[in-house]
């Protein structure tokens, strides 16, 4: 029968486990689900007119992307791989990079960069992009640069818009960090970059002008520099634990960086990064930081509650 | 064997009735229980697929989005079954963006044992599913489930809703057009007859 022959040759594809986890994440957990991506648009001309633009359109799309190799060396990294570019005509086109995604609008112009080891930098010329980063889980941030204007992330859906030297930032959920003219702008789920007057509720911190967008553009995993910051450290803070509701990435960011420059704002800070992810459920980074709170200020102020947290891990089996 | 298969409904239609009240945890149980189910028919009926991740949520959400329509008539899998090759019918016949993959490169060839025949039942599986590609949905589906998958023609009509003769019928026109294809591609001829693709190239 052909039918046996068939069957016995064409094995299925198993799915590896880190798809079934994000199968499964996207079902069940509140802060990945999302609606399926997008892939249908209903045609506004006639089928074969739409066929032909969509081929075409893709067409151009893969020879940008394949022939780039080679182009414009100043997103190229030592040693590192070619940067690829994508230019769209009148049709949007989905581009895998790794376990991440980006839609690139009508119309747009795209340099991508790097890779997952060393950091991913997304260069948006013109245009628009909506981009799905997963969690990058100890690897580098992602980076999108838009003119002036430098997206940073660590695991979220997002959409950058450039118009000229112009650029807006709209996240669908988790948070990134924007820099422009030397300000620093944690944007959470929902919220829109620049922020209006009516809705002012991005963090503002200054940074310094050797880390601004456009100054660095090869990839970089290095955590946000604040030492410099206007605020005192209590005021960091007390603005990080105000933030830990609706922007806990956000939250950490800061608690990070307090807690890199130590000191007793320093020490409070690793204990709250510890306690926040407890509360979140991120046991493994919760134990990772109360274990350091532990092995840095083994008689600190909050090193008995970090041990009974540990403990209270321990007890549950985890 | 009928307590066996009575127990299994009630199992199910506990299942489903604690999905439905919201559990989480009953609908992780029936999510491992049948994902590689739901996953086999989406992969037979569209091959390798890109959107997986994305069929598979959205199959899975339609299901959980069902079940309080689970009356345990049917078995439960036959009830997936039918939500999974709707969600896979749907795929097949929407508009869809064109996908630039930064992965389609060629793939370096390899000198390991086996590579070469590997290679050539992938470039004849691609032209298998791109002849599917050309025939409507629903033959598309009856063929796959029932040839490829090795599903009785009863079950594959119950899972498209529609008679075993409409079911014949299709998987019928389907090896029709394989066949009209084939006679211009020897690569695929192998693939669809006992012949050995690799050994024969």
């Amino acid at each position: 029968m052909m039918g046996s022959a068939l069957r016995k040759r064409l094995p299925i594809e198993s799915l590896s486990d880190v798809r079934w986890a994000k199968v499964e994440r996207s079902l069940f957990d509140p802060r990945w689900r999302r609606a399926p991506r997008r892939r249908a648009i209903r045609p506004s001309v006639s089928v074969w007119t739409w066929r032909t633009a969509i081929g075409l359109a893709c067409a151009t799309a893969l020879a940008w992307a394949l022939v780039a190799v080679g182009w414009h060396d100043s997103l190229r990294s030592k040693g590192g791989s070619e940067p690829l570019r994508v230019e769209t005509a009148a049709t949007p086109v989905h581009v895998e990079l790794g376990d991440s995604a980006l839609d690139v609008g009508p119309q747009s112009r795209v340099r991508i960069a790097g890779d997952d080891a060393r950091g991913t930098v997304i260069d948006l010329e013109s245009g628009r992009i909506e981009c799905e980063v997963a969690p990058r889980k100890g690897r580098p941030p992602v980076r999108v640069l838009a003119g002036k204007v430098e997206v940073r992330v660590i695991g979220t859906h997002f959409v950058v818009a450039r118009s000229g030297d112009a650029a807006t930032v709209d996240v669908q959920h988790g948070t990134v960090e924007v820099t422009a003219d030397g300000l620093r702008s944690y944007v959470g789920g929902g919220e829109h970059w620049p922020p209006s007057a009516s809705a002012p509720s991005v963090l503002v911190e200054h940074v310094p002008p050797a880390t601004a967008a456009g100054a660095t553009r090869g990839p970089s995993h290095a955590p946000p520099p604040s030492a410099m910051s206007r605020a005192t450290p209590r005021e960091r803070f007390e603005a990080a634990s105000a933030l830990e509701a609706r922007q806990p990435e956000a939250a950490l960011a800061i608690y990070r960086d307090l807690a890199e420059q130590g000191g007793g704002w320093g020490a409070n800070a690793l204990f709250a990064e510890g306690r926040l992810q407890a509360d979140r459920g991120y046991r493994d980074s919760a134990r990772a930081f109360l274990r350091e709170y532990i092995g840095r200020y083994p008689s600190g102020p909050n090193a008995e509650d970090a041990r009974r947290l540990l403990e209270r891990f321990t007890d549950s089996g985890h | 064997m009928r307590t066996a298969n009575s127990a299994r409904v009630l199992e199910d239609v506990d299942l489903a009735r604690r999905c439905v009240s919201g559990d989480a945890a009953a609908q992780r149980e029936l999510f491992h229980r049948e994902r590689r189910r739901v996953h086999t028919i989406l992969y037979r009926v569209l091959g390798s697929n890109a959107d997986m991740e994305d069929l598979l949520q959205e199959a899975f959400s339609e299901i959980f989005n069902a079940m309080a329509g689970f009356r345990g008539e049917a078995s439960l899998a036959t009830w997936l079954d039918r939500i999974t090759v709707r969600v896979a019918y749907g795929y097949l016949t929407r508009p869809r963006l064109d996908v630039v993959r930064l992965t389609a490169v060629p793939e370096p060839w390899s000198r390991a044992p086996g590579a070469e025949e590997r290679a050539i039942l992938r470039q004849a599986t691609a032209r298998l599913y791109a002849v599917l590609d050309t025939v409507p949905a629903s033959q598309r589906i009856a063929f796959t489930l029932h040839v490829i998958d090795g599903r009785p023609v009863k079950d594959v009509a119950d899972a498209m809703g529609v008679s075993v003769v409409a079911t014949k019928v299709r998987i019928w026109r389907t090896w029709r057009a394989i066949h009209r294809a084939a006679a211009r591609d020897s690569l695929l001829l192998d693939i669809v007859s006992d012949g050995t693709a690799a050994g024969k190239a």
